[in-house]
């Protein structure tokens, strides 16, 4: 009889090992799968809210395409500029021309910034940016943030890559790229507080119109503030105009806080103009 | 949930908007009735946080709105007088903008938009360009809009502008569904809007509340202030409007 | 996901006892997801109860013994193709004699055999000591014994 129980029992077990086929195929058919993600579903509720990364790179996503082309175009002219020069730009030296350029042309990409990031607050305002989670200050802050970077690396790329060419150290180059831009980052973000549209496409011109003046002037004997001498001045002077750009951002911020009274612009038909 | 309203003033130059409001406002549906100018504009923004105070207080549940920021307007769902709008996305994008201001996960975000967008009747419009949006057609979606993130304040102005009959019934069933669980205001010049669906309807005068109540406390209100004008006894028709032409009529009288 | 790992963990364990248990793919699949959703809806209650393992198979039990009272236990009609005629033939056979078994007994069975679980743990899930859960296998496996003797002179007899 023992050996009978152990032959049924063996035979059971058999059984068993032959219907493991059967959590195999459903395993194979995708059905285990299915089923479990179900009940995960169950188990999680979905995820309502999103993190402030997707925020950032979606608002990254909504800026305008065009910007891309604008730069391009830039990296181009840069390039073209170095190599071909402009004719008495530098009082015929090479270096201080190279020099001239570096600091010229970065201030561009800023009124391309700026252009970008007012549209935002200009354009046929919505009310309810102001109430979103995100509100508008988030929304000029991202996109602030990530074109300043986005251009930033581009210039420090390219004064890399003209390096070779160059007679100056690496680290002259940069300050020398990177302060007048910050300057103008700066004052510009000042004028975004004050100024829309119009009016501060004409201040972003003027601004720039004046840095090239500065620049020019700057390698003359009047004011020759590209001399050698002064190269401890323009790192100082970057310095500030870092502490000046990110101050001005504060500025901006807070005003965007709330609602400008000149968009204030329905219903209270008896309240005065502001 | 609570929102209280503590002496909330906002003056302008030379005019005080709201002035010295206070009230309690808890789950259900609350109707601002008054004339342009009246205020209401200014309060629902004081609401929002759009507006700064300049006196008083608003609290959410003990805490000031002010201080909590980004979690208040998490709460919040506002659907201002003039719907702005930009002209080239089509619904769709335009809902998953939006969406994205207010914070939700992309895949949540895609599914809340078909769904609302097909409730308020836009559903064969979603990848069309808001361009080509009538008024009231945009008026509904800015009714989506405020509902993405399933808010549990709902700040309404003017909903009803630009609706056809059939929508507005749509739409105050919509509201009526929504005040159940949540504090919905609504302001506007209809006054069978807000007698259809308003727990409480305050009436809005020079940035005051001249009346509030029940439509039944309102009633009874009514007829003691016409009894008292010597107007005539019980008037056994009373409506709101009847009401709103009293006060708001008062200044033509003159 | 804690949650996520032992589902992944038990799933085809609970689902081929199921399967055992009604004789049926589809509605072992069934029954095999209700127990996963009875698990995570009561999940925060179960702590005290003891091993995740018997819970999930207690729960099966029920809802296969829930199962019962609303279908008549279908014979098994589907049987993985595997191995050669013969084997099968006798593993059918053995399946059935099962199916023909008393509850109690059956339910002892499936768990040692089928499952391979240990009696501490059978006794566990069918609520008995670990004793009676021994003293039911063993009955269990006599009465296949006597069963199977029957075919057996069946089969003499039909050479």
């Amino acid at each position: 009889m023992r050996s009978k129980e152990r032959d049924v029992e063996t035979k059971m077990r058999q059984y068993a090992a032959v219907c493991m086929r059967l959590s195999e195929e459903m395993e194979e058919s995708g059905k285990k799968e299915r089923q479990i993600r179900a009940l995960m579903q169950i188990a999680l509720p979905p995820r309502t809210r999103g993190n402030s990364w997707d925020f950032a790179l979606d608002q990254i996503g909504y800026l305008g395409r065009y910007n891309l082309v604008w730069q391009v175009l830039w990296v181009l002219l840069f390039w073209y500029l170095i190599h071909h020069g402009i004719p008495y730009l530098g009082a015929g030296e090479r270096e201080n021309e190279i020099l001239i350029l570096v600091s010229l042309l970065p201030p561009l990409l800023t009124l391309l910034t700026v252009e970008e990031v007012t549209k935002v607050y200009q354009r046929s305002m919505l009310e309810i940016e102001y109430t979103t989670k995100y509100s508008l200050q988030s929304v000029v802050l991202v996109r602030m943030l990530a074109m300043s970077v986005f251009h930033a690396g581009i210039v420090a790329i390219v004064i890399f890559g003209i390096h070779a060419e160059a007679d100056s150290e690496i680290g002259t180059l940069l300050v020398y790229g990177f302060t007048p831009m910050i300057l103008v980052t700066g004052i510009l973000t000042k004028c975004m507080q004050c100024c829309h549209g119009e009016q501060l496409r004409s201040a972003g011109i003027g601004v720039y119109a004046l840095t090239v003046v500065l620049v020019v002037a700057g390698n003359t004997k009047y004011c020759g503030w590209y001399q050698p001498a002064y190269r401890k001045a323009w790192c100082a002077v970057c310095g500030a105009g870092i502490i000046f750009a990110v101050w001005q951002f504060g500025c901006l911020r807070r005003k965007l806080s709330s609602i400008p009274l000149h968009c204030l612009n329905n219903g209270e038909k008896h309240v005065p103009d502001i | 949930m609570e929102l209280v309203l503590d002496r909330v003033t906002k003056q302008y130059k030379n005019k005080i908007a709201v002035d010295r409001l206070s009230t309690t406002l808890t789950e259900g549906v609350y109707g601002l009735l008054g004339e342009n100018g009246a205020g209401k504009t200014t309060l629902m923004r004081l609401i929002c946080g759009i507006l700064d105070i300049n006196s008083g207080e608003i609290k959410c549940d003990g805490e000031e709105i002010g201080s909590m920021g980004e979690r208040y307007r998490d709460l919040l769902g506002y659907l201002p007088q003039d719907f702005g709008y930009y002209p080239n996305f089509t619904a769709m994008e335009f809902m998953c903008y939006i969406a994205s201001l207010k914070g939700l996960d992309r895949n949540y975000a895609k599914k809340q938009s078909r769904l609302l967008l097909q409730k308020v009747g836009l559903g064969g419009e979603m990848r069309h360009k808001t361009k080509t949006f009538s008024g009231g057609m945009r008026q509904r979606l800015g009714i989506a809009q405020a509902l993405l993130n399933d808010p549990k304040i709902l700040v309404l102005d003017e909903p009803t502008a630009g609706l056809d009959p059939k929508e507005r019934v749509r739409f105050r069933n919509m509201i009526a569904e929504l005040g159940k669980d949540r504090i919905v205001i609504l302001s506007t010049h209809i006054v069978s809007d807000v007698e259809e669906i308003a727990d409480w309807i305050y009436l809005m005068k020079q940035g005051q509340f001249i009346a509030q109540g029940t439509l039944e406390t309102l009633r009874e209100h009514y007829l003691s202030v016409t009894r008292a004008d010597g107007q005539g006894g019980l008037d056994m028709n009373f409506n709101l409007e009847k009401l709103y032409l009293y006060y708001f009529s008062e200044g033509e009288e003159d | 996901m804690v949650l996520e790992k032992m589902i992944r963990k038990y799933y085809d364990e609970i689902f081929l006892y199921c399967f055992h248990r009604v004789g049926n793919r589809a509605a072992a699949e069934d029954l095999c997801q209700d127990t996963f959703v009875s698990f995570i809806e009561h999940y925060a209650e179960y702590r005290h109860i003891g091993r995740t393992k018997n819970y999930l198979y207690t729960i099966a039990g029920n809802k296969c013994k829930d199962y019962y009272r609303k279908n008549k236990p279908i014979p098994v009609e589907e049987f993985p193709e595997q191995g050669t005629g013969e084997c099968l033939e006798e593993l059918v056979v053995m399946r059935q004699m099962v199916s023909g078994l008393p509850d109690e007994l059956r339910e002892a069975v499936i768990l040692r055999y089928f499952q391979n679980l240990k009696y501490q743990d059978i006794a566990m899930i069918l609520g008995i000591s670990s004793s009676v859960a021994k003293y039911r296998v063993k009955k269990a496996v006599e009465r296949l014994c006597e069963m199977e003797g029957g075919t057996d002179e069946v089969k003499r007899e039909r050479r």
